[in-house]
């Protein structure tokens, strides 16, 4: 019951139009960044995030919500139309999807991939306002050592984000978490790696480092222009809908992969990507007609799309209740709600109980946005996703550069998101991992805090901090994600060699 | 100039090494203890960051070590060694961005942050999109619209203002 009165408390807050203006701004924003070859989540959150500025937080959050679930579906416009996913997650909808476009129902295919994200959102929307409020409640007896071992959890999630080489991925890890302590000792003041510099001693924020490594290195090494050619009449209302016949081949799998797709959101490290090649993959298995995927089958673009958006929502369960994000998108969005003044975790649904249904509240509009965007202005988003792309990569960097000024009303900031740009382009060409930096960077601050604090509390006794009963159990699930697959390959070995 | 990925990822390892030592003879320098007043000190985690980089740096050069060798089997993983990794069009991009933006940190001063934002784009479509003098204003002219209605109106940023007050 408290629930629910928690939710329509949620939509009161929603009767404010700015709100519903600031989701339909992120929504839009969302599906044509997500469209953009080679622009994610990620980096439309990280470039939008100066429209947050000075916002009520749950207008921002609104957005940034907006942005996260448009874009998760952006991806799979292009992927359907020109065979090129707007982002990793979109992969698998090419597969089915370029077919379908191909044969002529190009409309059928985005319709099916728009309703199956809403369809799978919803159904995530309630399993999030379910599952988190328990988690928060659980996790409100946590101290600084629990806190720790959380930040500890949230960092191992690195090791899903490293692609293949760990040691890139740990050491973009690294090199945050370095950046991170840049600035004044929180505890004894002393200026750290500050070389003189004023601008240096509240330290670097995550803003500009997000939007250079993820806005202006991806705007650096993005030339291709879209040609996208569609029939007028194939983006018409009545050729998007499925028929009765391609729901009911469809609804099964999206059932299936809404809630795979949650469950893999909400391991850190694991992502909308893992989840949609999961989700196909099991459609492909348990499908009549799992023969004929790949050749263009409706159910083919329904499994990886609801299971994609179902993931994003998924991902922000252990990130609101526990303070733990498990993708770089989360970490950029947790890092926002930083920026607002709102810590995200275990205190979340209680302290900041407007906020968090509010956004719950949002997330269901969020959706009805989606689908009435989705299937009302499909012409549109194609139009402008032919805008040739030197345009619209001025237009993000003068945005870029704007946002950090606006940041601290410095230019210093300016500089700093230069800079971090720079290293963001040469950490692609040498396939390092930004996510992982940003991670750590968000964490960093707050992982460095509380385990000094908890060493204080534990008389600087380590072993006391890590050997409290949750804190415990924490690390240890930290280690096994960090650790689980090279430990199970070399006792597979030792057993094999021991038989 | 050709740079092949095993010498760009034998690069990144040295350097990743030379930063992490950078970190702890920085940290030694600037007088960040270990541990103050029985306690842990300022520089006790930029000290794990440094080593723990410098570990990342010698796992990297292992990883090449080992990619090295596979390539002299595999001839997949070896045309992947020898790939080249810079491509001089996204050079081009990043050298008129970092013009551009350093243009931008020195001109906002005098000429005003959106002004230099405007020239910016005006500029940017001119050398990299070869567009029209007419569509290359047009479009500059358009963003520092939409810049100040987002920035100055609504967020009420106060920017740098140059001669002609905005």
């Amino acid at each position: 019951m408290s629930v629910l009165s928690n939710l329509v408390n949620g939509f009161s807050i929603l009767a404010n139009p700015m709100t519903i203006v600031y989701s339909l701004v992120g929504v839009v924003c969302g599906v044509i960044i997500g469209a953009l070859p080679g622009l994610g989540p990620s980096v439309g959150i990280a470039v939008l995030l100066p429209m947050c500025y000075g916002l009520d937080p749950v207008c921002a959050l609104c957005m940034l919500c907006g942005i996260y679930y448009g874009a998760m579906y952006g991806g799979s416009i292009t992927s359907i139309l020109i065979n090129t996913p707007g982002d990793s997650a979109a992969i698998m909808t090419t597969l089915d999807g370029y077919p379908m476009a191909q044969k002529g129902q190009a409309g059928k295919a985005l319709g099916m991939a728009c309703l199956a994200s809403v369809i799978g959102g919803t159904i995530c929307v309630v399993l999030f306002m379910t599952l988190a409020p328990v988690i928060s409640n659980f996790a409100t007896v946590f101290g600084p050592s629990e806190y720790f071992a959380l930040m500890v959890l949230g960092l191992t999630s690195i090791a899903g984000m490293t692609g293949k080489s760990p040691a890139k991925g740990f050491f973009a890890a690294f090199l945050g978490l370095f950046v991170a302590g840049i600035g004044i000792d929180l505890i004894f003041g002393t200026p750290k790696f500050v070389f003189g510099n004023v601008n240096l001693y509240s330290g670097i924020d995550f803003v500009p480092v997000a939007m250079g490594l993820f806005g202006i290195a991806e705007i650096t090494c993005n030339f291709q222009d879209n040609n996208i050619v569609v029939d007028k009449e194939n983006l018409k209302l009545k050729n998007l809908l499925p028929n009765k016949e391609e729901w009911k081949l469809s609804l099964p799998h999206i059932g299936r992969g809404t809630i795979l797709g949650f469950i893999v959101g909400m391991l850190p490290g694991a992502g909308a990507t893992i989840a949609s090649f999961l989700s196909y993959d099991m459609a492909k298995k348990t499908s009549k007609r799992g023969h004929l995927f790949g050749t263009g089958v409706i159910e083919g673009v329904a499994a990886p799309e609801c299971a994609n958006n179902a993931a994003s929502m998924g991902a922000m369960v252990p990130m609101l209740t526990l303070g733990v994000p498990g993708s770089g998108a989360t970490a950029i969005m947790m890092g926002a709600l930083m920026m607002l003044g709102i810590s995200p975790g275990p205190s979340f649904f209680t302290k900041e109980a407007d906020v968090a249904w509010g956004l719950v509240a949002s997330m269901y509009l969020g959706n009805v946005i989606l689908v009435c965007i989705g299937l009302g202005a499909l012409g549109l988003f194609v139009r402008i996703l032919n805008v040739r792309t030197t345009t619209l990569n001025a237009l993000i960097f003068a945005f870029i550069l704007m946002g950090a000024y606006a940041l601290n009303n410095s230019m210093f900031t300016v500089g700093v998101t230069l800079f971090f740009g720079l290293l963001g382009y040469f950490f692609k060409k040498v396939n390092i991992p930004a996510a992982p930096m940003v991670l750590a960077l968000v964490l960093g601050a707050l992982t460095e805090t509380n385990l000094r604090q908890a060493l204080i509390i534990d008389d600087n006794n380590f072993w006391r901090v890590i050997t409290h009963p949750i804190s415990g159990v924490i690390i240890v699930l930290a280690i096994l994600l960090a650790f689980g697959t090279p430990i199970k390959s070399f006792l597979k070995k030792r057993f094999a060699k021991k038989a | 100039m050709k740079l092949k990925a095993k010498t760009a990822n034998l690069i990144m390892a040295v350097a990743a090494i030379v930063l992490g030592a950078a970190i702890l003879i920085l940290t030694k320098v600037q007088g960040l203890e270990l541990v103050k007043s029985a306690k842990m000190g300022p520089g006790f985690f930029p000290m794990v960051c440094g080593i723990a980089i410098i570990v990342c740096g010698i796992l990297m050069l292992l990883e090449l070590n080992t990619q090295n060798r596979r390539a002299k089997t595999d001839e997949a993983e070896a045309a992947e060694m020898e790939k080249g990794v810079l491509d001089p069009r996204e050079l081009r991009n990043l050298l008129v961005f970092a013009v551009l933006g350093i243009g931008v940190l020195l001109l906002s001063k005098y000429i005003g942050l959106l002004t230099s934002l405007g020239l910016c784009v005006i500029a940017y479509l001119k050398i990299q999109g070869k567009d029209s003098w007419l569509k290359s204003i047009i479009t500059g002219v358009c963003m520092v619209v939409f810049l100040y209605l987002v920035f100055v109106l609504f967020l009420h940023v106060p920017v740098p203002k140059g001669p002609l007050g905005f």
